[in-house]
């Protein structure tokens, strides 16, 4: 099985030129929840009032799909997003070197610390925490099993692999998800983008080799090049796992939300 | 060596382009490091008449041409300079791999003033689902036959830049794409970067002229090609996520897999919902303004509220207006 984490309210947004409305957020997520994916990334709580108002109103909404909030590392992105109660907190922390000195300008203990601290905050308030490796497809493989492990240690079941700046290759993306099962036994989300074309064929490349969660925005839409399109996602892996949504359902409601893009 | 073989001029006729258009395009695609170029009859009898196909000037490069016609027509361009590719019956061989067509490559003797032509045996077209299944096995099979082959992916599965990549890596060395990806094939100029990004293939060419090309052939299709299309759309440097800002400017790798430059664009901040403080900073630096004494906290709400009711980024224009307006209040 495939479980599709729709992120088209978090990173789909940060696509330059697009703002949505809370009552757009809510719109959108319905449709989505339609689809019956998995769950929605629904926003960033640290973003404001208006955001986590949507939030806790997209949660309402949902009958099917778990909402989640996507969050820095930092204590009081979380304690934003306390107070949207989303089923799930995802905390993301940037694995690369090159994100951990030459961006947060600081060092792997520093990083390793700060991960332990927020996790056990959000899980010490009864929250289920996935947690986000930002550039983990130019982090070092050894890094970034070390951080599962941990994580595992803290009883965090998910981690989101991503492929932040989209130069991955499918066999490069088996390879990396392929490695990081023979240690550890985590559940692995791949989130790829679309920089060489090749986001859908990396989603599937990953789930393939045993990520079970795939990330997707409608049309594809996200930072520079976009997200891998749930869409075509749903499309070219069409018979190949058990799953609640439908090509069909998956173009009609793309169809619907492209309303909402100014594409 | 990885030979790549564009196709971009086999897949206009149904837009009927124009002679000089054509032109235009062919000399800018042979700006690429790409290896040969194949066209349509119709094309080349165009080109034809816009003065014939262009002088290859550079000796250390030369692109082959390829005209795609029939057998019985071979004898008709005898005077095409460079070589030909027709389309042959594929049988029941290849039928376990994959849904595929079959052309040969031919080359008639004794023609040609330019370097000898590396020419593989056979074209296979086709493969759109091979992503979905064991494709190194496939490629494995392909690649120990007896007679080169290329390799042609069609795109209907989303796959085809991705298979392109996959075949040379496991060891294929002639593959085909077209333009902007157009007629369903490989994307060519994320073929391009990604062969180059993954050191399968030396770089020798230009590629800051993908814009002009773009602009081409949008011409010749009468519509615009996605603005977030993969290497050649024209907003894929485009950044407003304030952490995105925050990250390029110390260090532009952060988030970009390439520079701008290196594919003819620039990058651009963009003011909206997602910009922090430091985006801020950072646009009006771009913009080369100079505004001190900022209430920086109103003023990223302002900006918030305003792109929330626009329902979209701001414009650079509007931009300036809510931070002249701003100061102003901030002074007062």
């Amino acid at each position: 099985m495939i479980h599709i984490v729709d992120t088209t309210l978090r990173d789909g947004e940060q696509s330059p030129g697009l703002a949505f409305t809370r009552k757009v957020k809510v719109e959108i997520a319905k449709l989505l929840d339609s689809t019956q994916v998995y769950q929605i990334e629904a926003g960033v709580p640290a973003l404001g009032k208006v955001e986590k108002e949507a939030i806790s109103e997209i949660k309402a909404s949902c009958k099917h799909a778990l909402v989640s909030a996507w969050n820095r590392a930092n204590i009081a992105d979380i304690a934003h997003s306390f107070d949207c109660r989303p089923d799930i907190i995802h905390i993301s922390i940037p694995v690369s070197k090159m994100h951990i000195y030459e961006k947060l300008q600081r060092n792997e203990g520093w990083l390793k610390q700060q991960l332990t601290n927020c996790v056990a905050l959000a899980c010490d308030k009864g929250y289920k925490v996935t947690v986000g490796f930002e550039d983990a497809s130019r982090a070092d493989m050894g890094f970034i099993i070390e951080l599962t492990q941990i994580l595992q240690n803290l009883t965090v079941k998910r981690i989101r692999f991503a492929d932040t700046v989209g130069i991955l290759t499918p066999y490069k993306t088996a390879e990396m998800v392929k490695h990081l099962l023979d240690f550890t036994d985590i559940n692995i989300e791949f989130h790829a983008h679309n920089d060489l074309g090749m986001a859908v064929a990396n989603s599937l490349a990953a789930a393939k080799a045993g990520a079970q969660f795939v990330d997707t925005t409608l049309a594809g839409i996200g930072e520079r090049t976009g997200n891998c399109d749930f869409a075509r996602f749903i499309e070219v892996t069409n018979g190949m796992y058990r799953t609640k949504t439908t090509t069909d359902k998956a173009k009609e409601v793309t169809l619907a939300a492209e309303n909402f893009f100014n594409v | 060596m990885i030979r790549i073989t564009d196709t971009t001029l086999s897949c206009l006729d149904r837009y009927q382009p124009e002679p000089a258009a054509l032109q235009k395009l062919l000399s800018l695609l042979c700006q690429l490091p790409i290896d040969a170029v194949e066209m349509s009859v119709s094309v080349y009898e165009k080109l034809l008449v816009a003065g014939g196909l262009p002088l290859q000037k550079d000796e250390t490069r030369q692109i082959q041409y390829i005209l795609h016609t029939t057998e019985g027509d071979l004898a008709k361009y005898s005077l095409f300079p460079g070589s030909f590719l027709i389309e042959e019956e594929c049988g029941e061989k290849f039928k376990d791999i994959a849904d595929i067509k079959e052309q040969i490559y031919v080359s008639l003797p004794g023609f040609g003033d330019f370097s000898e032509p590396q020419l593989p045996d056979k074209r296979l077209t086709g493969f759109g689902e091979l992503m979905r299944g064991d494709y190194a096995l496939a490629f494995s099979s392909l690649l120990t036959q007896a007679e080169t082959i290329e390799f042609c992916p069609s795109d209907e599965a989303f796959c085809a830049v991705a298979l392109a990549v996959e075949w040379c890596r496991c060891g294929g060395r002639y593959v085909t794409a077209s333009f902007a990806g157009i007629g369903g094939q490989v994307q060519l100029e994320a073929l391009l970067v990604a062969l180059y990004l993954e050191e399968l293939r030396p770089f020798g060419g230009r590629l800051d002229v993908l814009p002009q090309l773009k602009l081409c052939l949008e011409e010749i299709i009468g519509e615009s090609l996605p603005h977030k299309q993969a290497v050649i759309g024209e907003e894929i440097f485009f950044v407003e996520a304030g952490i995105h800002v925050d990250g390029l400017a110390k260090n532009p790798l952060l988030y970009e897999p390439y520079p701008p430059e290196f594919v003819g664009r620039k990058r651009r901040i963009i003011m909206g919902k997602h910009s922090g403080k430091n985006a801020v900073i950072a646009k009006l630096k771009e913009l080369n303004l100079k505004m001190p004494n900022l209430n920086m906290t109103a003023l990223v709400q302002k900006l918030q509220q305003s792109s929330m009711q626009k329902q979209t980024s701001l414009t650079d224009a509007e931009f300036i207006e809510l931070v002249t307006r701003s100061r102003l209040v901030h002074q007062s």
